[in-house]
């Protein structure tokens, strides 16, 4: 009866440091895998210069020089020494050591000795028996704060005291304002870049005041293994995390032609260059199904490639088509169609370091930024211009056809004019000039002409105005009554009215010589 | 079937009257004009035959035999419409007034008058005006009577075409130069003509001094507006080379019967007359339908 109880005892025990074997090996793996990772994808960011800090609070009061608990200095003195061993030459090591009041120890890169940086510090703990942690980890935040250059930051507070600041000291409580002060400091400094560890040699120590300041510090349990190779891990993950963290939001932005290209689309095929410019620091991204879409239908557009590999803070060019089938030309004077549309790209993220984003938590929100864009133009699909020739045509020519067709030819020749059945040689005769003429007027005049007569020219149509027929409008009266309108042949007569009028069209006007011989 | 106009010619002597109607066939001969195309033919095979002798005689310039007044002509036309070609006819009928005698006229003669659509009155110089006033006179007032009711302001109802036929006189000739109405046809056969408009002057200037003043007489017997006057000839002019008309040479002989070169008569402003009162007498019959139409 009582066997049976111990052997489950023995195999529950058994089954638990198997369990914490296992843990623990666990625990390694995931421990070297993440040193790894880091390294990895600090290599391959090409950010391997990038270096943690790591500011050491060193307890010196007298109490880490009990001789009953032996001798905590020497101790505190060992976990630095196996912490510094897991770090890297360019991280930067910051001592600080305190106990009512912290002072600045050693500063700067570790190099290639742990021991190197353990070389100031004091042989023994000489402190005094009073110990602010609070003016400390304000030190510590202080150096965190002055070093801009590291990636991530990690404080380590060893100590075995408790909080007991001399009188009239900024933090006489472990709360207060001034500690309040401290956290956000402490937050301004960047979440995940700011890592705090604490040791508490004795079991009531002060040391957890730490998450006062930080509140994921974390206890080092230096009595469990590997805890130095597990702070520089941590240090490793939050370097290349914070790194990360600013590719989280990392976008690809779109740089489209400028407006003029834009805002004249053409009828068919129009293509312009769209930049795409990768602003991550560290990360290249590959944008895959490139698909470009446009709202309303009326055209379409594509890419002249569907993914795009862009290095990081690297642009590259690719040429949009964008076809626009404005419609058929059409007969009407103007017939404009338009388009007034917008032009989405999108496409689907990648990065050969996707996995491990993703295996550092870091959530990522990549997205390309402008990736809208507004087209407009406009297309004449009538013939404005045919129509404005055929229509300054058509004017032209019915003007010059009015020109030509109206004018009247010059009148040539002779008109006489009597009563018909009389003898000719009784009748008035008039020279004909000019493109219309009125007898009587104008110093003209017919003999035995009783009434009124306007005499013009008429044509056959064409270029030249060539006389063709007399038209004469004859009225018997002065006061233009009767008035008859007829048309008399070259060389013939013709009866108006009882009037004779015959045109004698080969006649011309004798000049003054002729005139003057004649009255000789 | 709706029966066609019927116009009456009368006025001036049978001989007068048988050469117009003559005439009309030579004008309908010359082929379409721009009143359309005509053409005249007998109602009755008489008067048929006596169309074709007396419009050959016409043109051979020889004596015209009479029309009787038994004798109808109908005369077909095709007109131009606003859209369409439409056919059209009227009768003509040569009424005797004995030549306008001061005899009182047979009943028919006064009946003929009254019942027909329209009237066309030929006018001759050298009659005698007194009797050719007196017949009219007493033609009308037998008309008068018989239109009874249908009278116009106390006057007969219907279009009247009043032509002077004698325009081929050379005194006729001189007369319309003397007093500015001649003119010449503008294109093809330049032959003279005196317009409508200036008809009744020259009939008042002819019968002003006689005691036949038409004019004046036709305005007491007939209504003003339904009048209409026309200088024509049945024979026409002689004409020279170009188809031209030259009066010295017409007027140099002493009548055109002397003028060696005559061509066939050329009928001048024959038959728009009658195409002319034939549309009024449409006219008046269709206002007077609408009219019959209406009440009191």
């Amino acid at each position: 009866m009582i066997r049976q109880p111990i052997r489950r005892l023995v195999a529950a025990v058994l089954a638990l440091l198997l369990a914490a074997f296992a843990n623990l090996r666990a625990g390694d793996t995931a421990i070297a895998s993440a040193v790894d990772t880091c390294k990895q994808v600090c290599e391959s960011l090409k950010a391997a210069n990038k270096r943690a800090h790591y500011v050491f609070l060193l307890d010196v009061s007298h109490s880490m020089h009990d001789r009953q608990l032996g001798n905590l200095y020497e101790r505190a003195i060992g976990i630095m020494r196996h912490t510094l061993a897991f770090m890297t030459p360019e991280d930067h090591v910051t001592i600080i050591t305190f106990s009512d009041k912290p002072s600045v120890g050693r500063q700067g890169p570790l190099g290639d000795s742990p021991d190197l940086a353990l070389r100031g510090l004091p042989k023994s703990a000489d402190g005094s028996n009073d110990v602010n942690l609070g003016l400390a980890i304000d030190q510590a935040i202080t150096a965190a704060e002055a070093d801009d250059d590291a990636a991530a930051t990690t404080l380590l507070l060893i100590t075995d005291s408790l909080h007991l600041p001399l009188p009239e000291s900024k933090y006489p409580f472990r709360d207060g304002r001034k500690w309040d002060e401290l956290r956000s400091r402490a937050e301004a400094l960047g979440a995940g870049r700011l890592l705090a560890f604490y040791a508490g040699l004795r079991a009531n120590s002060d040391a957890a005041l730490m998450r006062s300041v930080i509140p994921d510090a974390a206890d080092f349990a230096v009595k469990s293994p590997g805890y130095a190779q597990r702070l520089v891990a941590t240090t490793r993950d939050s370097m290349a995390r914070s790194l990360l963290l600013e590719e989280a939001d990392g976008v690809v932005s779109v740089s489209w032609p400028r407006d003029e290209v834009l805002d004249n689309i053409r009828m068919g095929r129009n293509v312009f260059p769209v930049i795409f410019r990768n602003r991550s620091k560290y990360l290249p991204i590959t944008v895959h199904e490139l698909r470009i879409t446009v709202t309303g239908g009326k055209a379409a557009a594509y890419p002249s490639a569907d993914r795009l590999t862009l290095q990081p803070n690297a642009s590259e060019t690719i040429d949009v088509t964008l076809e626009w089938p404005a419609g058929p030309a059409s007969m009407a004077p103007s017939d404009i169609e338009t388009i007034n549309e917008t032009l989405e790209i999108t496409g689907r993220f990648d990065s050969p370091y996707l996995s491990e984003v993703e295996s550092l938590g870091v959530s990522k929100n990549w997205h390309l930024d402008d990736a809208s864009q507004m087209v407009r133009g406009s297309v004449e699909l009538g013939h404005p211009r045919i129509w404005g020739i055929g229509t300054g045509l058509a004017i032209v020519i019915t003007l010059a056809l009015l020109i030509l067709f109206r004018r009247r030819p010059k009148l040539i020749g002779r008109l006489k004019a009597g009563g018909a059945g009389e003898s000719t040689s009784s009748f008035g005769e008039v020279y004909l000039e000019g493109r219309k003429i009125r007898v009587p007027g104008s110093g003209r005049h017919l003999a035995s002409l009783p009434g009124t007569a306007v005499i013009r020219g008429t044509r056959k149509p064409g270029i030249r105005p060539r006389l063709d027929l007399l038209e004469i409008t004859f009225s018997p009266t002065r006061d233009g009554k009767r008035r008859v309108i007829a048309e008399c042949e070259p060389n013939s007569s013709v009866i108006i009215n009882g009037v004779e009028f015959r045109w004698d069209a080969d006649i011309q006007p004798p000049n003054m010589r002729d005139l003057i011989r004649s009255q000789r | 079937m709706k029966r066609p106009p019927r116009i009456a010619l009368w006025g001036g002597s049978d001989e007068a009257r048988s050469r117009y109607l003559a005439a009309i066939q030579l004008a309908t001969e010359e082929g379409p004009s721009e009143s359309g195309i005509w053409n005249i033919e007998g109602r009755s095979p008489e008067a048929t035959r006596w169309l074709v002798t007396a419009s050959a005689a016409l043109s051979d310039r020889k004596p015209v035999p009479l029309a009787t007044e038994t004798m109808t002509w109908r005369v077909h036309g095709e007109v131009r419409r606003l859209l369409w070609r439409g056919r059209t006819a009227f009768d003509l009928t040569a009424v005797d007034t004995a030549a306008l005698s001061s005899e009182p006229f047979d009943e028919p003669t006064a009946e003929a008058i009254a019942n027909a659509d329209a009237l066309v009155m030929l006018y001759e110089l050298g009659d005698d005006a007194a009797q050719s006033r007196e017949a009219f006179r007493l033609l009308t007032a037998e008309a008068m009577a018989a239109c009874g009711a249908r009278l116009v302001r106390s006057r007969l109802p219907h279009p009247l075409a009043v032509i002077t036929l004698d325009f081929d006189r050379l005194d006729v000739l001189r007369h319309a130069i003397d007093g500015r109405w001649l003119n010449q046809a503008p294109t093809g056969r330049r032959l003279p003509c005196i317009l409508d408009r200036d008809a009744l002057g020259l009939l008042r200037s002819l019968s002003a001094s006689t005691e036949f003043d038409v004019p004046k007489l036709v305005q007491q017997k007939f209504v003003d507006d339904r009048v209409s006057y026309h200088a024509s000839s049945a024979r026409g002019f002689p004409l020279i080379a170009n188809e031209n008309f030259d009066p010295v040479r017409l007027l140099g002989v002493s009548s055109p019967a002397d003028q060696g070169d005559w061509q066939p008569p050329l009928p001048i402003n024959v038959l728009e007359p009658i195409i002319r009162i034939h549309r009024a007498a449409q006219r008046s019959s269709r206002t007077a339908r609408l009219t019959r139409g209406r009440r009191p």
